[in-house]
């Protein structure tokens, strides 16, 4: 079958199950709502809360009617739909790490073309939107402008930035201000979620003061925490661009930490750490495997055989609970106190990332779901041909092949 | 409503921006249920690897078309939930032919001169690099690996299932309900309960295949 042909006939496999769905009863779809284990209410708050993001706060619509087509006994109580603190303080680092995510999707791309010819045309109204978009978020949630910016208004402090962003003399410093504005901007949000008075009526020092308090709550501390390893986050699956950049921010950090001896975690773990084992020039003799023997992990040989050793480093490619690093760290390295141990995972699920962020030595992606997945099948292997790097290789599935071309411009662009 | 820019004598038949606002707000939970239903199929295969994602979008152009930035509106008299399903399916289907980039409405911008566009537009089509069409070469390759896996999957459904299998073959075949039902042999309750049955696996079947 053709490609043409096999989209069309999923597309119309696609249209014949909608147009069913369309015909079907409330009733029914209520009963198999309850037992797929879909919670309406839930869905309409996530709803709520993913629509304050994408239309901007203003237009957040307010619960929807209590009235269904089917009358149900689960009335909505009229704060269900509230965005709370929590949902707030999402909002805020979902938009920030967009913002990131975009300056630097957008900075990998100026290097693989003609950076003079891009730059100027492009630049400006990339930075412009996401300004203005990350301005609305905070600008339009509240009262009104004067909340965040005393005896200033919305469209005045728009048309400042618009100025700024195509003044030839001012945009030079535009990445760099942008930067202290968004950590300003989120440093408020975070604050205003977590309880503080913002009042316009404060003076400077008051002002400045409430910053300070609020860069020393825990939430602002672990969300600065996880900004400043930039970590990107991925929905369930790593695409290749992703995978590519973490690998890259993998080896800088590698090379930069010098390890003594990097254990792979048996399986998925292996092909990530022969291929960073092999970039920093790292000796087989320092390479070890830690696979999975009754219940534990033990190496596949003696660690003394590496001789004197003060940095190792436990590589795997995901971290879906945390549980195998834990285990390597805490157990089969347990005894081993003079020597310091680090963990590396490719992508790491959030509960992995708050249970072993102290042994991270960097924390490249953050899946939202725990079943994340890499790009290639992970029970294949690594290996390097002339030109690229292929990860998941000897299995039927096609493997990751990237090129070694491409892979080092990335490199040297994370590295410096 | 005027249309970008030019003045229209009549009174438009698209709905206006805060129509569009009003409408999402007055979202019935059963119909946020047959919406968020409606994406998980569709998702299937785009680049969505989350189906509130395509259903956001598609609310999100609705939204920003009726603002006047382009694309499809809504017009007046269309049902708002058919609407929002029919620019799932545009969204998904679009996004499958270029799936080597996801280009949500939140990268869209207004140019001077009027037209719409995404704004790493100009940064994918200045030169392309040899990297990103090998990388988008093999993801177009995946892609495909992909819908045949999931076609060989409903022949495995089918061949577990010969009432699904006549609705199948139906859709297959491009046939209407009635005849395959009569070809079948089954009575109308039956072959509804098949299509029903072939539906409910469907959202779990193509929901499952991006989760995997």
């Amino acid at each position: 079958m053709t490609r043409a042909k096999a989209k069309d006939l999923l597309t119309r496999l696609q249209d014949a199950a909608v147009e069913d769905l369309m015909r079907t009863s409330d009733e029914e779809l209520l009963s198999e709502a309850r037992e797929d284990g879909d919670d309406l209410e839930s869905l309409v708050s996530d709803f709520s809360a993913r629509m304050s993001m994408k239309l901007g706060s203003r237009e957040l619509p307010p619960p929807p009617p209590e009235q269904d087509e089917v009358s149900t006994s689960r009335a909505a109580g009229p704060s269900r739909n509230e965005v709370t603190p929590q949902q707030k303080r999402e909002m805020a680092s979902q938009a920030l790490l967009k913002l990131e995510h975009s300056c630097r999707s957008r900075y990998f791309a100026y290097r693989n073309i003609d950076f003079k010819s891009v730059c100027g045309a492009i630049g400006p109204d990339a930075r412009l939107v996401l300004a203005e978009n990350l301005l609305s978020l905070y600008i339009n949630e509240s009262e009104g402008v004067d909340d965040l910016f005393p005896g200033s208004k919305t469209q005045m402090v728009r048309s400042l930035l618009r100025d700024a962003i195509y003044d030839p003399q001012i945009s030079p410093f535009v990445g760099m201000a942008m930067g202290t504005l968004v950590s300003t901007l989120c440093t408020l949000a975070l604050g205003k979620a977590s309880g503080f008075e913002l009042d316009r009526t404060q003076t400077p020092a008051q002002r400045s003061r409430i910053l300070r308090q609020i860069r020393a709550t825990k939430e602002w501390r672990a969300f600065r925490n996880i900004i400043a390893h930039q970590p990107d986050f991925v929905a369930d699956s790593v695409d290749p661009s992703h995978a590519v950049s973490a690998l890259a921010s993998l080896q800088a950090a590698l090379a930069h930490y010098r390890p003594d001896v990097i254990v792979a975690v048996g399986g998925g773990g292996e092909i990530i750490a022969r291929f960073l084992s092999a970039q920093i020039k790292m000796d087989v003799k320092s390479y070890f495997v830690a696979s999975r023997k009754h219940g534990d992990y033990v190496l596949d040989r003696d660690l003394l055989s590496a001789g004197a050793l003060k940095r190792l480093v436990v590589i795997d490619d995901i971290a879906r609970t945390g549980r195998t690093l834990a285990s390597i760290y805490n157990q089969t390295f347990g005894g081993l106190r003079s020597v310091e141990i680090k963990t590396l995972a490719l992508v790491c699920s959030g509960s992995a990332a708050s249970c072993l962020r102290d042994s991270f030595l960097v924390l490249p992606l953050i899946a939202h779901s725990a079943s994340v997945s890499v790009p290639w099948d992970n029970k294949g292997s690594y290996r390097a041909t002339r030109t690229n790097y292929v990860f998941g290789a000897d299995r039927q599935a096609a493997p990751l092949k990237v090129p070694k071309e491409f892979y080092n411009r990335i490199y040297e662009d994370i590295s410096s | 409503m005027q249309d970008g820019g030019g003045v229209s004598a009549v009174p438009s038949d698209y709905a206006t921006a805060d129509e569009v606002l009003s409408a999402v707000r007055n979202i019935s939970r059963i119909n946020h249920l047959t919406l968020i239903k409606a994406a998980r199929i569709y998702a299937h295969g785009s680049i969505y690897a989350d189906p509130r994602e395509l259903r956001d979008d598609a609310i999100s152009t609705a939204y920003l078309s009726a603002s006047g930035n382009g694309g499809r509106r809504w017009p007046r008299g269309v049902d708002f939930i058919s609407f929002l399903i029919m620019t799932m399916r545009g969204l998904a289907s679009d996004s499958r032919r270029s799936a080597v980039r996801k280009s949500t409405v939140s990268n869209r911008v207004q140019a001077k001169d009027g037209a719409e566009r995404d704004l790493l537009d100009g940064l994918e089509h200045a030169t392309p690099s040899m990297e990103s069409v090998e990388l988008g070469a093999e993801e177009s390759q995946h892609r495909f690996l992909e819908e045949e896996a999931a076609l060989r999957e409903v022949e495995q459904l089918c061949a577990a299932d010969p009432e699904i299998d006549w609705v199948v073959r139906g859709i297959r075949e491009g046939k209407p309900a009635h005849e395959i039902q009569e070809k079948s042999g089954m009575s109308k309750l039956k072959y509804d309960n098949a299509q029903k049955r072939w539906r409910r696996k469907s959202e779990k079947f193509f929901l499952g295949r991006r989760k995997s």
